[in-house]
């Protein structure tokens, strides 16, 4: 693909012909972002025809479902990772009963260590069905907001202003899977960094309880700062989980109505044809 | 006045390939944004980027089809999620810093440009390395 920079009067990208809120123009010459096909589009219709045969929706449909149910399987098995470290967070505050407060945490964390390794299972092992599944995501989103409205559409995602993105959730997970795993690398070490809290706060957890008096009180401030950090990055990790989760059921969905979604697929295609041919004719009968 | 039964036979005899397919998607989705029929674009490009997630102009034309109907934070998810997936795109971090500057989100804009610097370097390509520099005045008038 070329990379050229093409000089034009305003960014493509930037136009906004029919928008339902315009973001205030920035008034600057920018260079077109979207390359120039190559060929001539109008005069070139197998496209046309590829879709209407509709082979390569049949195709996305059944890779878009293996890869969900890929996904689906590395979740269950972080499901069995989950339940695996609750009874290990049950079994450590059953044996330190004044640490209630803390058996909760742990528990809590334990989720998320749990939930952090399902998103690491699916990088790991994931690999180009991750990035089919962002794409279908991408897909989804973008079908979605036409039918539905933009604001629908995220608000079903649990997606609000603060967020910073939903998609972005897939974040280096896609880049994982395009590196070679060098994104992976740096997940893993983020992952990583939180496996180090989450052990840090149970080593304060049972070093704590096995201490008397004042040494214990001052082990628990420490925990205390340790429990705060745990806590903020378990509950980013669980906003996360949720959102995703969200969004693999949305596909899931998507999928299952996908015959009918062909079925408009091809109702929209054949008008739009009509309308490129009605276009050529008149573009023909300007030059004549 | 094109005629459908042509296509099909042509079709049928000789089928494009992946990549001559993927192509024809593009022309054609490019072709329906030039005639602001963002809707059939989108469906177009919706197809291309489930055949070719990592060619990033999957990512950048879809969003821009949202972009134009003023859908924007779709826009921005889809530039995120390209420059994800295809980590060397340069294009999809810049046509992210451009939403974002536009929207008043100036600090993201600057990271997503010093993203796209980053990329051009690391790939050792002068004229993207040029052309974020460009945008960067750009964006800075």
């Amino acid at each position: 693909m070329s990379l050229s920079v093409q000089s034009g009067q305003a960014s493509q990208l930037g136009a906004s012909a029919e928008s339902e809120q315009s973001p205030p123009a920035s008034g600057a010459q920018l260079v077109v972002l979207l390359p120039t096909p190559s060929g001539d589009a109008q005069a070139d219709a197998m496209s046309w025809m590829y879709l209407l045969t509709s082979k390569q929706q049949a195709l996305d449909v059944s890779n878009g479902r293996d890869n969900i149910n890929r996904v689906q399987e590395q979740r269950a098995e972080a499901y069995k990772q989950e339940i695996e470290a609750i009874k290990q967070a049950i079994e450590a505050a059953s044996h330190h009963s004044f640490w209630d407060s803390v058996a909760s945490v742990a528990l809590t964390i334990g989720k998320v260590a749990a939930v952090v390794g399902s998103i690491a299972v699916a990088v790991g092992t994931g690999g180009a069905g991750v990035v089919g599944v962002i794409a279908v995501a991408g897909a989804l989103l973008s079908s979605a907001g036409f039918v539905e409205g933009e604001a629908h559409v995220l608000e079903k995602l649990g997606v609000d202003e603060g967020t910073a993105t939903w998609v972005g959730i897939g974040l280096s997970v896609g880049g994982a899977a395009c590196t070679g795993g060098a994104a992976l690398a740096a997940d893993a070490g983020e992952i990583s960094a939180t496996a180090c809290t989450i052990q840090k706060v149970a080593t304060a957890t049972t070093g704590a309880a096995a201490m008397a008096g004042g040494a214990a009180k001052i082990e628990a401030g420490q925990y205390q700062g340790d429990q705060e950090d745990a806590l903020a990055d378990a509950a980013k990790a669980q906003m996360d989980q949720a959102r995703m989760q969200r969004l693999l059921f949305m596909i899931l969905d998507q999928l299952k109505s996908s015959e009918a979604s062909d079925d408009n697929t091809l109702r929209a295609l054949r008008g739009a044809l009509s309308t490129k041919g009605d276009t050529l004719v008149l573009t023909t009968s300007m030059r004549a | 006045m094109l005629d459908a039964a042509s296509f099909v036979s042509q079709f049928r005899r000789d089928p494009p390939g992946p990549i001559e397919t993927v192509e024809k998607l593009y022309g054609l989705g490019h072709w329906l944004l030039e005639q602001e029929r963002y809707a059939d674009a989108a469906l177009a490009f919706r197809t291309m980027l489930r055949s070719a997630p990592d060619d990033e102009r999957s990512w950048l034309a879809l969003a821009a089809c949202h972009e134009r109907v003023g859908q924007f934070r779709i826009a921005l998810e889809l530039y995120g999620a390209g420059a994800a997936v295809v980590p060397t795109s340069v294009r999809c971090q810049i046509a992210r810093a451009r939403l974002l500057r536009q929207l008043g989100r100036d600090s993201e804009a600057d990271d997503a440009l010093g993203r796209a610097s980053e990329v051009a370097s690391d790939l050792g390509d002068d004229e993207l390395v040029r052309f974020v520099e460009a945008e960067r005045k750009s964006l800075c008038h």
